[in-house]
């Protein structure tokens, strides 16, 4: 349920009325899928870890929600378009995992 | 008996807490869309899209794929989805081999471009369909072979 700083990079560019939000998570998934070599048993000390949901506001509207799964990568990546913001607009990032953590990151269009 | 399904679980518990944060003010109340966990943790491709999209007819045109014909590396394999359709409401991308065929829902509001880029992680060689929804409930798909060849289950 904590907050984990810093784990977002963004990036927001306009460019003919369409801006590209550009969103990279720093986030290890753990798939709770791996057996072990021997028992063949799943790993129960690696139990699943993966980001649920992100969000992305522009000036505090919500625009997109992501429903993701342990079928993302790790370091999850996302890229929308969006019309009808411009520079200096602010793109919020939010995200939370299946066991309550989250990070978010405010930026503005162009910085 | 089966970890696996302690894991579910334990993720049908870290769902009701969730559902406490946003109680608590700590989440923007909008943000609270909620998490399918019925349809994430279906085994087969045709079930998941039935009960993600409903079972309206899925036409398959107008939405692309962009994605490497070969992965080497099934746990990172990079996947876009394009459509040229008005009025996009959401768009849904399924891996039909991976052991929960549901990979990852995007809802897009106003405004935004029937476009989405993302990573998948591909379990084998499969075929990955991205379905499209539209404001009037209609679906269309898109699909690509992608060949891997180092499966991305582990980790």
């Amino acid at each position: 349920m904590a907050r984990r700083q810093g784990t977002i990079r963004m990036r927001a560019r306009e460019e003919g009325g369409v801006t590209k939000i550009l969103t990279l998570i720093n986030y290890k998934i753990v798939t709770g899928l791996v057996r072990d070599k021997k028992t063949k048993e799943f790993d129960v000390e690696k139990p699943q870890s993966f980001v649920k949901t992100v969000t992305v506001s522009v000036n505090d509207k919500q625009v997109f929600t992501g429903n993701l799964s342990i079928g993302s990568s790790s370091d999850p990546f996302l890229a929308l378009k969006v019309k009808g913001a411009k520079n200096g607009d602010t793109v919020k990032v939010h995200w939370v995992d299946n066991n309550g953590d989250w990070d978010e990151l405010s930026q503005a269009i162009g910085a | 008996m089966d970890p696996r399904r302690r894991h579910l679980l334990k993720g049908a518990a870290s769902l009701g807490t969730l559902g406490i944060t946003v109680g608590a003010g700590l989440v923007p109340a909008t943000a609270l869309a909620d998490w399918p966990a019925k349809a994430f943790g279906l085994r087969d491709e045709r079930q998941a899209i039935d009960l993600t999209e409903g079972e309206a007819r899925l036409e398959m045109s107008r939405v692309s794929i962009t994605a490497p014909d070969i992965a080497e590396n099934g746990a990172v394999v990079p996947v876009s989805v394009e459509s040229d359709l008005p009025n996009v409401v959401s768009i849904t991308l399924f891996a039909e081999k991976n052991p929960f065929p549901l990979n990852s829902e995007f809802q897009l509001g106003e405004g935004v471009v029937p476009y989405v880029s993302t990573r998948v992680r591909l379990a084998e060689s499969q075929h990955v369909t991205a379905v499209a929804k539209t404001a009037d409930g209609k679906l269309y798909g898109g699909k690509k072979l992608i060949k891997v060849t180092i499966g991305g289950c582990g980790g």
